[in-house]
């Protein structure tokens, strides 16, 4: 039953999300992530310069394929330390701590400026959910919030699809000051506690 | 409300003038921190063709993108499967809440009038969380006194430029002029925000600053600012480079200022959205962050905020959602430092007054302006002063005075269209009068309206005027296909505004003989049903209306022809002008002087043995049952009369659908000419009326029926608007006409006498054939023999 509704949650928030204008992938294992990203972000072909999530603020399981990709690729992906850092790399991969199906939203509930940051400034924004952070709809997103805001987790962001404008005749653009893409990335359950 | 709390509020707001300039600058514009006068940007509106092009086509498909997001969210609501799970039959949905726009409205009321009607403890709730986590508050009385504060933490800190995000509380206090003013340099970074900035301008629209401008202007603008070459064509290429010019001013900025979408009471917590990205970065990325916010923006909870962003992108861009939806309660960073200031200038005031505090509910959407018939011919600049839309025209006199506040109310027809579609319930129309009223105590009403209403007073002038009136007129009228107008190319010389007034609608000549005197044989002879209907027997007192009495004596014998077809015995109370007329110029004194006569004669109908009071013309109906609480607000008895009379008072198309229940076949055989439909705005957006007079003419009279587009957007009569800005109502007018002749229809229904001369004085002005009639008129004509 719960099993169930998990796949089902994860299906609906696969259609919404694609609904806003991003792009969203599913992994079931972590092996598969790490192939999935290491696919998504070419090091060995492709010159860009990618900002890291700093493993020390994430769940073990995934911080562990974080490190190995900072030791593998020290020249190519970095943890976000500056301003000036982020703003010259290509992609920003950062870990949601929500995800909510009415919307299609990912949610960042991060105080660090540097973590917050990889999912502004560079043009590409990548982002790791793990499944069992789905939320329903944006009541429950409430609660969520209260429980951050009392852990002292100060700057909370719903995010939904790219960045886009239609101030000029109303033509819609999309990618103005923030991403112009948003790539989700539906990983592995985390542990209760890592919710 | 007495009358000396009235005068203490125009004092009040006699004293806030001080931000607006009177005469006229040299330039126009060379302080353009203050906008022009109004008649100034009247003008300028109305020269504008491309402003109305992309205001047309700007609502049309705004109205479209609206109703389609919020019925995929009704949609929604209602399937068996909400994300992932199957609901139950009797479940509610998802959320436990109704996802209908009304419910949904309903509870986003409540929860503002929640704060609003316990709003200093709100406050002090919101103050205490916030300083709890370390932001530091400032509580703002006026413009001045936020201004005085940033400006001190600015200086303090050395800062010389500034990054913002789009805040209009930042325009109604106009911090970017006190800014410069000692060498700091505000850049705004919200895309629309920054191309008005370039420009000089304010923003045209709350959520669309610069939808008056084009493509040509955005890249000369773009070119001047930055030197470097603008292809005029690529929007994307103008984009790009306001991205990149504007990621320095964020990268450099000492302090980035946001606004609010709301402040959050329970946690301190503030929230903003945003579509560009620009919000998060000005308040991630400086230093210091500045909130401004409007004390009116708390809500309780994170239950109303919620609720706020489920009503709030979908009644503003008609997304479900915007891209960026942050809440912040504290500084994030150990060096960061996070201010809010907490602005009245005028909130608490409009608090106070009862008819005002609920326009304090107002989550800023636009969605007022998007369906205003009068904001598309003129734009926000004419149609506002800061703040654009209805709400601009109520809230602007609290915020910048009076004299600020007087031109852009005198725009509004009061079509009601607005009321329609706030998120907050909030009864704009009325308040829209209610500043009327107020600017007519101050400033006395236009002479033309002074004449007017001077007529319309007492019952025996009145008659006695237009008596005289059809006699005199007879050289200066023509017929003019099936009807008479003034004409008056006889004459030698016309004055000016007399021309501006008729060369683009023709006005009615008076009939020859009124409509009460008509109906009298009609009155006298026995009524025999030939219509079945549920009425038969019934005696009911015919309402017959003011212009329709002098003007349109066909209306009220088709009416009462009708009614005795039905087998009802109609009677002719004594009457005269229900006081729409009064209480659409602001003069609130004439129309209580107005209805309380109306209230009079009709309490006197219904006593001597009327069931149901009937009037052909729909505006009366609604504003008996609508408008005299409002009239009578300080006269509770009154209120209590006019309710007894309008619970008997229908409007014909109502009568004759529910009451009456008309039932197809009882009618002659119609010829074989297509009718168009015009919702006449009050039946539509107040009554909610628009499947019953189709009904009528689809199913009972078996008229082949052709719906015209946007048949519900107002026509431009507006009462007596359309004698004061005569130049905007002929906009909208030929929007109507347009859209009538588009459908192919030779012949256009409707049911109030106001529309119909306000338009057939346009279609015979344009030498145009379309036929303009009451439905009364079309009823009457199928009537068995």
């Amino acid at each position: 039953m719960e099993a169930d509704t998990d796949r089902t949650h994860r299906e609906h928030y696969i259609e919404r999300v694609q609904r806003t204008g991003a792009t969203i992938a599913q992994v079931e294992s972590f092996d598969a992530l790490e192939a999935w990203l290491l696919d998504y972000l070419q090091p060995e072909t492709r010159h860009l310069n990618i900002i890291l999530p700093d493993p020390a603020n994430l769940p073990p399981s995934y911080a562990q394929i974080i490190t190995r990709l900072l030791e593998r690729y020290p020249a190519r992906m970095e943890i976000g330390r500056s301003v000036d850092q982020i703003s010259r790399c290509d992609i920003g991969i950062s870990m949601a701590d929500a995800g909510v199906i009415e919307t299609g939203s990912i949610v960042f509930a991060r105080n660090e400026l540097e973590d917050r940051l990889s999912g502004m400034l560079p043009p590409v924004q990548c982002v790791l959910l793990p499944a069992n952070r789905i939320l329903v709809n944006l009541d429950r997103l409430g609660r969520a919030i209260e429980r951050w805001q009392t852990g002292n987790r100060r700057y909370v962001s719903i995010v939904t699809g790219p960045s886009r404008s239609s101030d000029i005749e109303r033509v819609l653009t999309i990618g103005v000051h923030g991403p112009k893409a948003l790539q989700i990335l539906l990983g592995p359950a985390v542990k209760e506690e890592e919710l | 409300m007495t009358r000396v709390k009235d005068i203490f509020t125009l004092q009040w707001m006699r004293s806030s003038r001080n931000a607006v300039e009177q005469e006229a600058l040299p330039d126009g514009d060379s302080n353009h921190h203050v906008p022009a006068p109004f008649p100034e940007r009247y003008r300028r509106a109305l020269d504008d063709l491309q402003l109305r092009r992309n205001l047309l086509n700007f609502q049309r498909s705004w109205r479209v993108a609206r109703d389609k997001v919020f019925g995929d969210y009704l949609a929604e609501g209602k399937s068996g499967e909400v994300y992932g799970e199957q609901l139950q039959p009797e479940q509610p949905p998802f959320d436990g809440y109704e996802h209908d726009f009304q419910s949904m409205r309903h509870r986003m009321a409540a929860y503002k009038d929640e704060v609003l009607n316990n709003h200093e403890q709100y406050i002090e709730q919101f103050k205490e969380a916030a300083k709890r986590n370390g932001i530091i508050i400032y509580e703002a009385a006026t413009a001045e006194d936020a201004n005085r504060y940033v400006l001190d933490l600015v200086q303090r800190q050395n800062i010389h430029l500034v990054a913002k995000s789009k805040s209009m509380v930042s325009e109604e206090i106009g911090l970017n002029a006190v800014l410069e003013e000692i060498g700091v340099e505000p850049v705004e970074t919200d895309l629309g925000e920054w191309i008005v900035q370039l420009a000089h301008e304010h923003p045209s629209h709350m959520v669309m600053p610069a939808i008056h401008k084009n493509r040509l202007q955005v890249a000369n603008l773009f070119e001047h600012a930055t030197g470097q070459a603008v292809p005029s064509e690529d929007i994307g290429a103008q984009v790009k480079l306001a991205r990149e010019t504007l990621r320095q001013e964020f990268l450099a900025a000492g302090v980035g200022i946001s606004g609010a979408n709301a402040l959050v009471a329970d946690s301190g917590a503030v929230m903003f959205v945003c579509n560009e990205g620009n919000a998060r970065l000005v308040t991630s990325l400086p230093r210091l962050h500045i909130v401004l916010a409007g004390i009116e923006k708390l809500v309780p909870s994170y239950d109303a905020a919620m609720l706020q962003v489920r009503l709030l992108a979908r009644s503003a861009t008609c997304q479900p959602i915007t891209a960026y939806t942050t809440f912040i309660n504290g500084p994030a960073e150990p060096d960061k430092e996070m201010h809010i200031v907490l602005i009245d200038n005028g909130r608490r005031r409009m608090r106070e007054l009862p008819m005002f505090k609920d326009a304090l509910r107002c989550i800023r959407c636009a969605a007022c302006a998007n369906v205003c018939p009068s904001y598309q011919v003129v734009g926000g600049h004419a149609f506002g002063y800061i703040y654009s839309g209805a709400i601009g025209l109520v809230n602007t006199p609290f915020h910048h005075g009076i004299d600020a506040g007087a031109g852009p109310q005198s725009l509004c027809v009061s079509c009601n269209a607005c009321a329609t579609v706030c998120p907050v319930e909030i009864p704009l129309p009325q308040q829209i009068l209610e500043v009327r009223a107020m600017v007519t105590e101050e400033q006395g009403l236009p002479p033309i309206k002074k004449a007017l209403l001077g007529v319309w007073r007492n019952p025996q002038v009145f008659r006695l005027l237009t008596r005289m009136g059809a006699v005199a007129q007879n050289p200066l009228t023509k017929r003019i296909g099936a009807h008479r107008f003034l004409n008056f190319q006889r004459l030698p010389w016309i004055p000016a505004d007399l021309k501006t007034l008729i060369d683009w609608r023709k006005l009615p000549a008076l009939a020859p003989i009124p409509a009460r005197q008509k109906v009298k044989p009609l009155l006298r002879s026995r009524s025999r049903a030939t219509v079945p209907s549920k009425v038969e027997g019934k005696t009911i007192a015919y309402f017959v209306q003011c212009l329709t009495d002098v003007l349109y004596p066909n209306m009220a014998t088709s009416t009462v022809k009708i009614l005795k077809a039905l087998g009802c015995k109609v009677v002719y109370p004594e009457q005269h002008c229900c006081g729409l007329i009064a209480y659409d110029a602001g003069d609130k004194q004439a129309a209580k002087h107005l209805a309380k006569q109306t209230i009079e004669s009709l309490e006197k109908a219904l006593n001597d043995g009327a069931d149901y009071i009937v009037t052909h013309a729909a505006s009366c109906a609604i504003a008996m049952e609508h408008d005299y609480e409002r009239i009578f607000v300080d006269e509770p008895d009154w209120i209590r009369r006019s309710k007894v009379v309008s619970a008997k008072t229908l409007d014909l198309i109502t009568f004759l659908d529910k009451v009456a229940q008309l039932q197809p076949g009882s009618f002659k055989k119609p010829e074989n000419v297509p009718v168009t439909y015009h919702t006449f705005c009050q039946s539509g957006n107040v009554l909610n009326m628009h499947e019953e007079p189709r009904r009528l003419l689809r199913d009972v009279l078996g008229i082949e029926l052709r719906e015209m587009a946007e048949s519900n957007v107002c026509c431009g009569f507006g009462g007596s608007v359309s004698m004061e800005r005569p130049e905007m109502c002929e906009h909208i007018l030929n929007r109507k006409l347009t859209n009538i002749e588009e459908s192919g229809a030779p012949v256009v229904i409707t049911d109030n006498p106001g529309c119909i001369m306000h338009m057939r004085g346009g279609i015979a002005a344009q030498g145009k054939q379309t036929r303009v009639m009451h439905i009364a008129e079309l009823i009457a004509h199928y009537l068995p023999e």
